[in-house]
């Protein structure tokens, strides 16, 4: 396995408050990597510096051999980064079909094109990927109407529409029936597995975090306390004491 | 673009123009100067809707764009005494570079401080038209710049008919067009579209350009109208009156801002001449109309039945998805 994603020292400050401290982070290719730690512990901020929503006050970002850092979020989407936000962001008003078309839209290089009809563009790659996340049934309900767990799995093909080598997940399962939360996860590794993808995700389960990640990082206060196998994780004493206590 | 799938919108427009063109035939010549401007404002009113209604952007300074055309059409004639096919498309030419101006300077901030800054340079604009003597000043440029085929009411109205037609045809392509999905999604989920990978601003001001010179082209026929180009183009009041068009017809549909600019238009000329509460009456409508529809009159679907009855007390129905057009 190759490193897909890397950050050197990557630091944000707001004012007085480090909310990402020095962090070195490392991600090889194909790997399922989680993210914990306690709230504020700069989980969703240190997504947002990757994927540049928010710029860091020092630090570089590289991905696949590249550094990005400082790029425009949508050029770095264009490398190959997708991203799920911790509430689901999609177009409510239109269709579930014309949210994952819109994505397929851009891909095939039509986002200019005023000539022609966008009438059944992309038709078949928004018809496999409802069917791969499981929303076929909601094709023309707006997707503002149709059921939390949906809207997070129609997150995920709109985002897969992207054509990512890397996923970025913010709390996928949050929102969801514990239930619902399992099978959320599972589609997602095993969408991973089979479009070669890599996976980082930030969870507050602990069961999902240790049945589905192959690596887990934890952050506390900003700063990167341990990286390793769940197993590792699980016995590292530092983790226990700044973070899992007596949660596993 | 197959046409077959457009059976209904293509028979809308039919209707409309033979509606146009059998008013003009049926009724007093005056009445064709009120069909025309009722056409220029349907041109206008659908122009910002591309803007307001699918993109979402906050419009509430489009008359600058407007008078902007109306101005450099009636100018090019009569100061530089330009001919006329080219002072028409220099003309558009010139809004389309101003529009690209302005869409620099307003895409800095977002949401409705856009909207704001619009108005600003809209009001800038009207006071440099007031006050500098060169255009006119408070009584505007009068120019006789109607061509020369349609220079009566009658065949004038044939001439604007022509003309919105083909504008409507060709912002009918667009507005049906993978760009539109993607304008849809600025409106709808801006940050969205940005982690698809797609320059936002870039579709914002592709958007406002597109919406500004159809605005323009609206301008060059009202200065023909009106024989010249005058300051009341530019008041940010036809500016808000853009926006009341798109809500009263439908802001999410292709012909709702034709229907609002119908009526709209239809209180400020005829009603206006019969009584001075014109504005009261329209006061009116714009209630119902939100109370009502607020999706608009041709936004009346489940979701505004269920607003209809919920008025009344009644349950709320459950909206299904798909675009209203």
């Amino acid at each position: 396995m190759s490193e897909l994603l890397r950050t050197e020292k990557l630091t944000r400050d707001f004012g007085a408050l480090r909310a990402v401290n020095e962090v070195d982070f490392s991600v090889e290719r194909g790997e399922v990597r989680s993210l914990i730690g306690s709230n504020g512990a700069g989980k969703s901020t240190f997504l947002d510096l990757v994927i540049h929503k928010t710029a860091p006050t020092s630090g570089r970002v590289v991905f696949n051999g590249e550094d990005i850092t400082g790029m425009a979020p949508h050029l770095i989407v264009k490398k190959g980064m997708g991203r799920c936000f911790q509430i689901s962001k999609f177009f409510p008003k239109l269709s579930v079909f014309e949210n994952i078309q819109i994505p397929c839209i851009h891909r095939e290089k039509m986002t200019y094109s005023m000539l022609k009809s966008a009438k059944g563009k992309c038709a078949e790659q928004v018809e496999q990927l409802m069917e791969a996340v499981g929303i076929q049934d909601s094709r023309d309900k707006f997707a503002g109407n149709i059921s939390y767990g949906d809207q997070r799995r129609l997150e995920i093909a709109i985002t897969l529409a992207t054509q990512p080598i890397m996923l970025l997940l913010d709390e996928p399962t949050s929102g969801v029936a514990r239930k619902e939360g399992y099978m959320l996860m599972e589609l997602v590794v095993n969408l991973a597995k089979e479009r070669d993808l890599t996976v980082v995700f930030i969870e507050h389960d602990m069961d999902i975090v240790f049945n589905y990640s192959d690596t887990i990082s934890v952050l506390h206060y900003g700063k990167l306390i341990a990286t390793g196998k769940p197993q590792e994780i699980r016995d590292n004493e530092e983790v226990q004491a700044a973070y899992l206590g007596g949660l596993v | 673009m197959a046409l077959k799938s457009y059976k209904k919108d293509l028979m809308i427009g039919g209707t409309v123009i033979a509606l146009f063109l059998l008013l003009s035939w049926l009724m007093p010549v005056k009445t064709s100067f009120l069909l025309s401007r009722i056409l220029i404002m349907m041109l206008f009113g659908t122009a910002v809707n591309i803007m307001f209604g699918y993109g979402g952007i906050i419009a509430f300074g489009q008359a600058m764009f407007l008078g902007f055309g109306s101005y450099s059409f009636v100018i090019l004639l009569s100061k530089f005494q330009m001919p006329y096919i080219p002072a028409i498309i220099v003309s558009i030419g010139l809004t389309v570079v101003f529009s690209y101006l302005i869409s620099i300077l307003v895409l800095r901030v977002q949401a409705l401080t856009l909207g704001m800054l619009f108005m600003g340079m809209n009001l800038l604009l009207y006071n440099v038209a007031n006050y500098v003597p060169w255009l006119g000043g408070g009584v505007g440029i009068s120019y006789a710049c109607r061509p020369g085929f349609a220079a009566d009411d009658k065949s004038f109205m044939v001439f604007t008919l022509i003309v919105v037609a083909v504008c409507f045809g060709i912002m009918f392509m667009i507005l049906h067009s993978p760009f539109n999905q993607i304008i849809k999604g600025i409106r709808e989920n801006e940050m969205r579209l940005t982690y698809i990978g797609i320059d936002t601003k870039r579709v914002k001001q592709l958007t406002i350009m597109i919406s500004s010179t159809f605005c323009g082209i609206a301008g060059i026929l009202y200065a023909m109208l009106n024989s010249g180009a005058y300051v009341t183009y530019l008041n940010t009041n036809i500016s808000i009156q853009g926006l009341a068009m798109c809500l009263l017809g439908g802001m999410y549909t292709f012909w709702g801002p034709s229907i609002g600019a119908t009526v709209i238009t239809f209180i400020n000329v005829y009603i206006a001449s019969k009584t001075v509460y014109h504005r009261f009456i329209l006061g009116i409508i714009l209630i119902l109309v939100i109370y009502f529809f607020p999706g608009g009159v041709l936004g009346y679907n489940a979701d505004n039945r269920g607003r209809a009855k919920s008025f009344f007390g009644r349950e709320k129905a459950a909206g299904k998805g798909g675009e209203n057009e």
